[in-house]
């Protein structure tokens, strides 16, 4: 990189960091007013439903912002740029999700909830059907499968601070100072200095604002951080629609490349160093032409050199082979390649995707390259899965199910449904576009992929002249991330308050829940921090893991609790037991046969599939098989007994 | 309002919200299978097409498999809620346990 892209950077982190300050400040005052809301109401209902009175702006928003999670503004992005235009295929469920997801259960939650006097959803689950067994199963598996997801996005927020924060001198100082505590700590001082000091602030932050505020601090915050997530997606989409020379010439540069290989090479000095040289990780060196390709080694690790020492070998790196016609992606690289290096590369050793190697057209049509499979990224049947994942499995989310349990009347629904149709076409079309444009305008980020949304926030901001527009860019993904960290931290304390302490302690004073609630919030978030001080690599298998699970769990008993009047409370928890179970033998089945931790894909399916199939049929057969639940339960939630027949 | 105008209320709103998941699902059915229909053929076959067949800048299996069924999506959405769900009075909180 040459030196004034480093002064431009530096000037994006700085920028960052006054745009976090400011980010921070707004939240903690939204919490400060929506604790002061919390006077003269009850207390609970208030704090984890915000007293079941959200507006239009405030259930589209908190919706929209938990949904959109920081999967949406880093793993998604991620997924664009490695695999090109069948994203859109992956993403097809979203185009019925507002109103599959949301109509589906939204209007009869709401009602039985309200009827019910529930706050959480084991609670619905068990006034519902009159049953003990159902609350206590559906409390143990909304906490086990939703805490994967929150650990998750800990981690996430995490990272996005340390990019967004990397080139502040007084965070690096910070950063140096964790370092020098940390280190002699058995276990903690394993972890990245810079990883630790974020991941200590992250947790602070949302745990205090969460706990101060309650549910209506979480709604309000989402509501900002819905605005800076739609500001940011539609400022990078014009940026780098215009980098690029128009969308027509990123997707016929597109079309032209092929996927990296990867592999090791060996490299050598031209000169003999007098000092130890470093090449950093993401170092280029270009290559000669061959079959019409022009060719370029990127490091994937850095390599470097002691004194006297001119090899260095076995040095990971990818080679991007693009068409010769590919000029903006040429040009990109070439400005990127430090021409004193003097550095040979010999003894390439690389492989190429298993799907899509040497294939021109493999970015810009289905089934979409893919490194470890020869069936391609998206086989049609997987595609099938993820049309039927994305809105039912989001129908099924107990923290979407919260928020639909808290909305003031049916016009706010209606209308909610409407905006958030409009907000994610605006959302997640534009993302498609910018990671597609992103593979021409910053090409080899194969090496790091997950790192694509900061890197062409600051890339697209740079170039253009206002890398201080960079700090809102990057706040998006990381005001994805808190917004859906909040929502799980009060989900997972609601259902241990009040389907856990409060149901031992019926007869808890107002204050004593108080300090209970806080307390919990406040455990909670430590508990999952102090998970995450050295995150697991098998982190990502874990969380399709938990969303799969509580869609496993959830989508069918929910459904049939809310339409069904037959069902029965024996069902409900055959139901809720095989659905997660099945998840998790799927998992244990992908374990021994892929070796790792990962879903069973019989069929191409992914086992949500299967894993709802089986809980529908067990819980038609016992609902079939045991007796009918009370007569008055019926006549309270569906208005007749005739019905039970 | 009495007891049994009551239930009737409960029950009229039972059976329209069971109506209106029923057309939801006949939504998501319809656009699967355009969706999934068209780009099992047009998606999958876009990588072997010389010249590329663009629309808009985009593959053209983009525009007819995706964005089209999300504008119809959106715009059926829009009357869904503004002309077929019905509204319903929402029940009083009772008091906390």
């Amino acid at each position: 990189m040459t030196e004034p892209f480093h002064i431009l950077a530096s000037m994006a982190g700085n920028a960052a960091l006054i745009s976090f300050a400011v980010y921070m400040v707004f939240v903690f005052v939204l919490a400060g007013l929506a604790n002061r809301e919390q006077s003269g109401k009850s207390f609970l209902n208030e704090y984890f439903l915000g007293s079941r009175n959200l507006g239009m702006w405030a259930f589209a928003f908190t919706y929209a912002a938990t949904s959109a999670s920081g999967g949406s503004f880093m793993g998604f992005p991620s997924l664009i740029y490695t695999h090109g235009w069948v994203m859109a295929l992956w993403i097809a469920g979203y185009i019925v999700v507002p109103l599959v997801a949301i109509g589906l259960i939204a209007k009869r939650l709401n009602q039985v909830a309200r009827k019910s006097g529930s706050i959480t959803v084991p609670e619905v689950l068990r006034k519902r059907l009159g049953s003990e067994a159902v609350g206590t199963v559906a409390t143990v598996l909304l906490v086990f499968f939703q805490f994967f997801f929150l650990l998750a996005q800990f981690k996430a927020g995490a990272k996005i601070m340390t990019t967004l924060l990397g080139d502040v001198s007084v965070y690096q100082s910070a950063v140096t100072l964790v370092g020098d505590l940390t280190n002699p700590i058995p276990w903690v001082g394993s972890a990245e200095p810079d990883y630790l000091l974020c991941l200590i602030v992250f947790s602070i932050s949302v745990v205090a604002y969460t706990a101060w505020g309650g549910f209506r601090a979480v709604v309000w915050t989402d509501m900002m951080q819905g605005v800076i997530m739609g500001l940011g997606v539609i400022i990078l989409l014009g940026l780098a629609l215009n980098q690029v020379g128009g969308i027509g010439n990123a997707t016929r540069e597109l079309a032209r490349q092929v996927p990296p290989r990867a592999g090791s090479a060996t490299l050598m000095l031209k000169v003999e160093p007098t000092e130890v040289v470093t090449l950093v990780k993401g170092t280029w060196m270009e290559l000669p032409e061959k079959e019409g390709r022009q060719q370029f080694v990127r490091l994937k690790d850095s390599a470097k050199f002691s004194v006297g020492q001119r090899v260095s070998e076995n040095v990971s790196v990818i080679l991007v082979r693009t068409s010769v016609e590919n000029e903006t992606e040429i040009s990109s690289i070439r400005s990127q390649i430090n021409d004193e290096l003097g550095v040979d590369v010999s003894s390439l050793d690389v492989a190429g995707y298993q799907y899509g190697d040497d294939k021109s057209g493999v970015y810009i049509s289905a089934p979409g390259p893919k490194s470890n499979s020869g069936l391609g990224f998206l086989p049609i049947m997987l595609a099938v899965s993820f049309f039927c994942f994305w809105p039912f499995a989001g129908a099924a989310q107990p923290s979407y199910m919260a928020r639909q349990m808290a909305f003031k009347d049916i016009p706010t629904l209606r209308h909610s449904i409407i905006f958030v149709a409009v907000y994610f076409s605006m959302i997640y079309f534009p993302l498609i576009i910018i990671f597609t444009c992103g593979r021409v305008l910053l090409p080899g980020w194969e090496i790091d992929a997950d790192r694509i949304m900061p890197e062409m926030a600051t890339f697209l901001t740079t170039n253009a002249g206002v890398p201080w527009l960079a700090g809102l860019l990057v706040a998006a993904p990381f005001a994805a991330v808190m917004s859906s960290v909040d929502s799980f931290l009060l989900l997972v304390s609601g259902s241990v308050v009040r389907d856990v302490y409060q149901r031992r302690n019926p007869d808890a004073s107002e204050v004593k829940m108080k300090k209970v609630t806080y307390w919990t919030t406040i455990g909670v978030g430590a508990l999952a921090m102090v998970a995450m001080l050295n995150p697991p690599q098998f982190l990502q298998d874990l969380i399709v893991f938990g969303s799969g699970g509580l869609g496993a769990s959830f989508l069918m008993p929910v459904v049939l609790a809310l339409y069904w009047p037959r069902l029965t409370s024996q069902a409900t928890v055959a139901g809720m037991l095989s659905g997660g179970g099945s998840m998790a033998i799927f998992y244990l089945i992908g374990y021994v046969v892929n070796g790792k931790f990962s879903g069973y894909e019989l069929w191409s399916l992914h086992p949500f599939i299967w894993s709802v199939a089986v809980s529908a049929v067990v819980m038609v057969v016992v609902a079939r098989n045991s007796p009918p639940i009370q007569a008055v339960l019926v006549e309270k939630y569906f208005g007749k007994t005739e019905l039970m027949q | 309002m009495s007891e049994s105008d009551h239930k009737t209320d409960i029950a009229t709103s039972y059976r329209q919200s069971k109506r209106e998941m029923y057309v939801m699902i006949c939504v998501w059915v319809v656009v699967g299978l355009w969706v999934l229909g068209y780009n099992s053929q047009a998606a999958y076959a876009a990588e072997n097409e010389v010249p590329l067949r663009m629309l808009f800048g985009m593959p053209r299996w983009v525009v007819f498999g995706w964005l089209i069924p999300l504008g119809m999506a959106n715009v059926f959405t829009i009357w869904f809620c503004l002309r077929f769900m019905k509204d319903e009075p929402m029940e009083e909180l009772p008091e906390e346990e």
